[in-house]
């Protein structure tokens, strides 16, 4: 809905009309509440950061351009937030390194239902460790780069790329595992 | 980007679909009516600041100005003779030549001998007088009393001049006997 109003009149009544806020909170909370899920997983933190994110949004409006979509924009703020936390309270994010890297290949989508597929997905990452998990969101979910995900995180970025490729592998692994058996 | 990244960007919404816990809305609400108060109380607090940032500036400014008022500064908010009229700018003129004349005549006195100096000091005055008249003439409006005391001064500077400078010749006269 929010997308077709006026641009202008859209700015407008986000600053200050509650029903227009409530209308576009509904519209995108679950975007953001994925993403900030994804970075926290914690299911509390997620909640409140998802919660200061549109509150900051709808105070700043004044400041989107409209080249995004307002709930990507909303999302961009919600990352940056999450993000900052992890930074700020040094949350220690521990990066594994010791995987056997999987070669073989995997047909991940065949014969199967995209939504069961996706579930198996979110499972399997769900058993990454922390860090590689991370980064593997913010590169594929969040399309960062790896320049920008070693800035956000204080690492190198040939950090970022080795975590992600070791990430897809144990993903791969795990699904293989998991449909094998 | 490969299948798998391909994949999971081409079906965002099956990997965005998570959901808080029950009531996230009505707790989001609260959060916002708070964050509206807030908003509001702190820019009710701003302009109370700033009005009481202001109301102290003007109190200083009205006690302190007074005290800072210079000469100088009296000068910027003054009105000479030559701004009544073109008569009295004729009269101004008149008298500043003749005083300007008589400075030049006198310029040799020695200002340390006492009588030079008394004489000197009370142009000085008469100076500081008009300066002053001028003040008034701004404040006042061109008002005829003050015009009139303004000639009167430049005479009486004049007639002060022109009296020192008597008293320099009969001086001269004296030493030549």
């Amino acid at each position: 809905m929010h997308e077709k109003l006026d641009y202008t009149l859209l700015k407008t009544r986000l600053k200050t009309d509650v029903k227009v806020q409530t209308e576009v909170y509904n519209e995108c909370y679950k975007k953001v509440y994925s993403s900030c899920l994804r970075i926290l997983n914690d299911v509390h933190y997620a909640e409140d950061f998802m919660h200061e994110a549109f509150i900051h949004a709808f105070k700043s409006i004044d400041s989107y351009r409209g080249e995004a979509k307002l709930s990507s924009w909303i999302c961009r703020i919600a990352i940056n937030k999450c993000l900052d936390h992890l930074k700020k309270r040094k949350v220690k994010i521990i990066f594994s390194d010791n995987w056997e890297a999987e070669n073989g290949h995997v047909h991940l989508f065949e014969n199967s239902h995209e939504s069961a597929e996706a579930d198996r997905i979110k499972y399997a990452l769900n058993q990454l460790p922390e860090g590689c998990r991370l980064i593997f969101n913010l590169h594929v979910l969040e399309e960062m780069d790896h320049a920008t995900i070693a800035k956000r995180l204080d690492i190198k970025e040939g950090s970022s790329r080795a975590q992600y490729a070791r990430a897809k592998n144990k993903i791969k692994e795990i699904l293989k595992t998991e449909r094998h058996g | 980007m490969d299948e798998f990244e391909k994949y999971m960007r081409e079906n965002e919404e099956l990997f965005n679909n998570d959901e808080p816990a029950e009531g996230h809305e009505a707790r989001f609400l609260h959060k916002l009516k708070q964050a509206d108060e807030k908003k509001a109380k702190s820019a009710v607090d701003f302009w109370r600041v700033a009005a009481a940032i202001i109301l102290l500036l003007v109190l200083a400014a009205s006690v302190l100005i007074p005290r800072f008022n210079s000469p100088q500064d009296v000068q910027y908010s003054s009105m000479s003779l030559s701004d009544v009229s073109e008569d009295m700018a004729n009269v101004e003129l008149y008298y500043k030549s003749k005083l300007a004349a008589e400075y030049e005549k006198i310029d040799d006195l020695s200002k340390t001998d006492p009588l030079v100096k008394a004489y000197l000091d009370e142009i000085d005055t008469l100076n500081e007088e008009y300066q002053n008249l001028e003040a008034t003439l701004y404040k006042s409006g061109t008002h005829d009393k003050v015009v009139l005391a303004m000639i009167e001064n430049f005479r009486l500077r004049l007639a002060l001049m022109e009296k020192l400078e008597a008293k320099k010749l009969n001086k001269t006269n004296i030493d030549s006997l």
